[in-house]
């Protein structure tokens, strides 16, 4: 562009002032961008690179975002990891791509599942002892370990967010230690690097669905879970308060609390303003999915059913794990463990056309891009 | 179902934006109207190049920077305010952007200079709508392209080795993939 070059010339002779687009400027321009764009931009200089590090911008950024992008994760064979827009995710291969910035990564991939995501960090969980929180799009991560042999291993666990104090809170989960009379729950606060320990006087039994229903469902501010009464006859909803760390017990409708056999919760999920609990129902030669959803937890609650869809009985279970809905309303969801599809308004199921053999829903989480650093972590490194 | 809450209210943000919009419209256009005498008035402004220009006080209330001063004086027609960082040409565009209520099409005939001029110049004015409205126009035009480009829109140096560049486009490789040609 050789215009361009005198151009910008003889405007910096003329008034050298006018254009000097200063730094402050930059940051409102950047606010304004979406996070693949800055990201980019980080390689223009030291000064860009430096202002789009700093936390204080990451916040800005997170709390305007224009555009928040949400992007749907999924960590594949070799232990590579892979991300979608939700939009484009069911499109084919190419909407995937490849995040690299992830380190000292050995794992065995099918001991990984993913545990939550808030705030632009996922909780990736090895077996039941580690934990890694990590940012995919700066690549910040930090290993949580659990202290092995003290601990037996938990059953549930989930990741939440402290507004007040601005902390990010990991939570694991004992239905029932030895004595079987009471549970353990711990916490991890990541600003202030500790675990703590919280005994209850009640316990409870780990649901059949243990693996589809481990992880909880982080809806505002608060972390719930489905498990079994303590006699293995109800279904019960646990959450845990993670700002006032209170772990509350709430009692779902008969109809879903006492179910008949054959029929089980196999799994819970946020999307949009709802909570949404999935539902088997296993009856000859059908067997049917119910997806029932919830506005507002309190003491009681009560559940509408949302969709339903009838399958005839295969020998393996065809069960629907919603992910997300998209922009035209349409349900994201994974159709036994590994095929993602879309859900139209009137249950219709439509496969995409990638090669989903990449895919399983147990490593695969939608979470939402940020700048955002780790709790405790912007302080001076000589802090 | 969340989404479709968002859009809504969205769609009502924008609605009462635009009421907004077409209020004031209406006062500027309705002279007669008691109250508003003010509005024909035309506030002297002194560009960074020497030039008188009167400007309606309607577009004059939007610089914060001279409101404080219409506030506290009474103002008369010998009212005359010196805006030293502002060229006449670059007052003439941020007229017609007012006029012309904010329209994004209006930016995209503007240059990169100008649009940087603008958002100096809508910073030094404290016109905070301006600021804005010129603030998304140039996101608009940078957003997606490559780092090449917006080095040249800023006239940033590349201060980077060939080694800590390649790091970098290494690290974050997708976010430099399925860019905009420049």
């Amino acid at each position: 562009m050789k215009t361009g070059d005198s151009k910008r010339k003889k405007t910096k002779i003329d008034s050298p002032l006018s254009v000097d687009v200063n730094e402050d400027l930059v940051k409102e321009i950047l606010l304004k961008l979406p996070t693949k764009s800055v990201l980019s931009f980080k390689g223009l200089s030291k000064s860009w690179f430096s202002l789009i590090s700093d936390p204080e911008f990451a916040r800005r950024h997170f709390d305007a975002a224009v555009a928040p992008t949400y992007k749907l994760l999924n960590i594949v064979k070799d232990c590579a990891v892979y991300c979608a827009d939700k939009e484009s995710a069911l499109c084919d291969d190419d909407s995937w791509h490849a995040v690299s910035n992830i380190s000292g990564f050995h794992w065995y991939v099918n001991c990984i599942s993913v545990a939550g995501s808030c705030r632009g960090f996922v909780l990736l969980q090895y077996l039941l002892h580690d934990f890694v929180l990590w940012n995919p799009l700066t690549g910040v991560q930090k290993e949580i370990h659990q202290k092995r042999g003290t601990w037996t291993r938990h059953h549930l666990s989930g990741m939440g967010y402290d507004p007040v104090d601005d902390d990010i809170v990991l939570v694991t989960i004992i239905l029932r230690i030895h004595d079987g009379n009471h549970m353990l729950l711990r916490y991890f606060s990541l600003r202030n690097n500790c675990w703590t320990s919280v005994k209850y006087d009640v316990s409870y039994v780990a649901p059949y669905f243990g693996a589809e229903l481990r992880h909880g469902q982080l809806w505002n501010e608060t972390l719930y879970w489905i498990v079994k009464s303590a006699d293995d006859l109800r279904n019960v909803m646990i959450a845990f308060d993670v700002r006032e760390k209170r772990l509350l017990e709430i009692t779902l409708p008969h109809h879903l609390a006492n179910l008949p056999n054959g029929s089980d919760i196999y799994h819970l999920k946020v999307m949009g303003e709802y909570l949404y609990l999935c539902l088997v129902v296993r009856n000859h030669p059908y067997q049917l999915i119910e997806i029932w959803s919830v506005k507002e937890c309190k003491q009681e609650t009560v559940w509408t059913k949302t969709f339903d869809f009838s399958f005839y009985f295969r020998p393996s279970l065809n069960l629907i794990f919603p992910v997300c809905f998209t922009e035209n309303g349409e349900i994201l969801a994974f159709c036994n463990n590994n095929t993602l599809v879309k859900i139209d308004e009137k249950g219709k199921l439509r496969y995409g056309n990638q090669n989903n053999s990449r895919l399983h829903f147990l490593r695969c989480v939608m979470y939402r891009e940020s700048f955002l650093p780790l709790p405790g972590d912007e302080a001076e490194p000589e802090d | 179902m969340a989404e479709r809450g968002e859009s809504s209210e969205a769609v009502m943000l924008k609605k009462t934006e635009e009421e907004k919009l077409r209020k004031g419209k209406m006062i500027v256009g309705d002279e007669s109207k008691a109250g508003y005498e003010e509005e024909g008035k035309k506030v002297k402004l002194v560009t960074s190049d020497g030039v008188t220009m009167e400007v309606e006080i309607s577009i004059v209330k939007e610089m914060e920077i001279i409101q404080t001063f219409i506030g506290a004086t009474d103002t008369d027609d010998s009212f005359i305010f010196p805006i030293s960082n502002v060229s006449s040409h670059i007052l003439n565009q941020i007229i017609e952007l007012v006029k012309g209520e904010y329209d994004q099409e209006l930016a995209k005939k503007l240059s990169h200079d100008e649009l940087k001029e603008i958002l100096v110049a809508a910073n030094y004015l404290n016109m905070k709508t301006l600021f804005h409205f010129i603030a998304t126009a140039i996101a608009n035009v940078i957003q997606n392209k490559s780092v090449e480009f917006v080095r040249d829109f800023f006239g940033i140096v590349n201060d980077f080795t060939e080694e800590e560049e390649a790091e970098l486009r290494k690290t974050n490789a997708w976010a430099f993939e399925g860019v905009d040609e420049d």
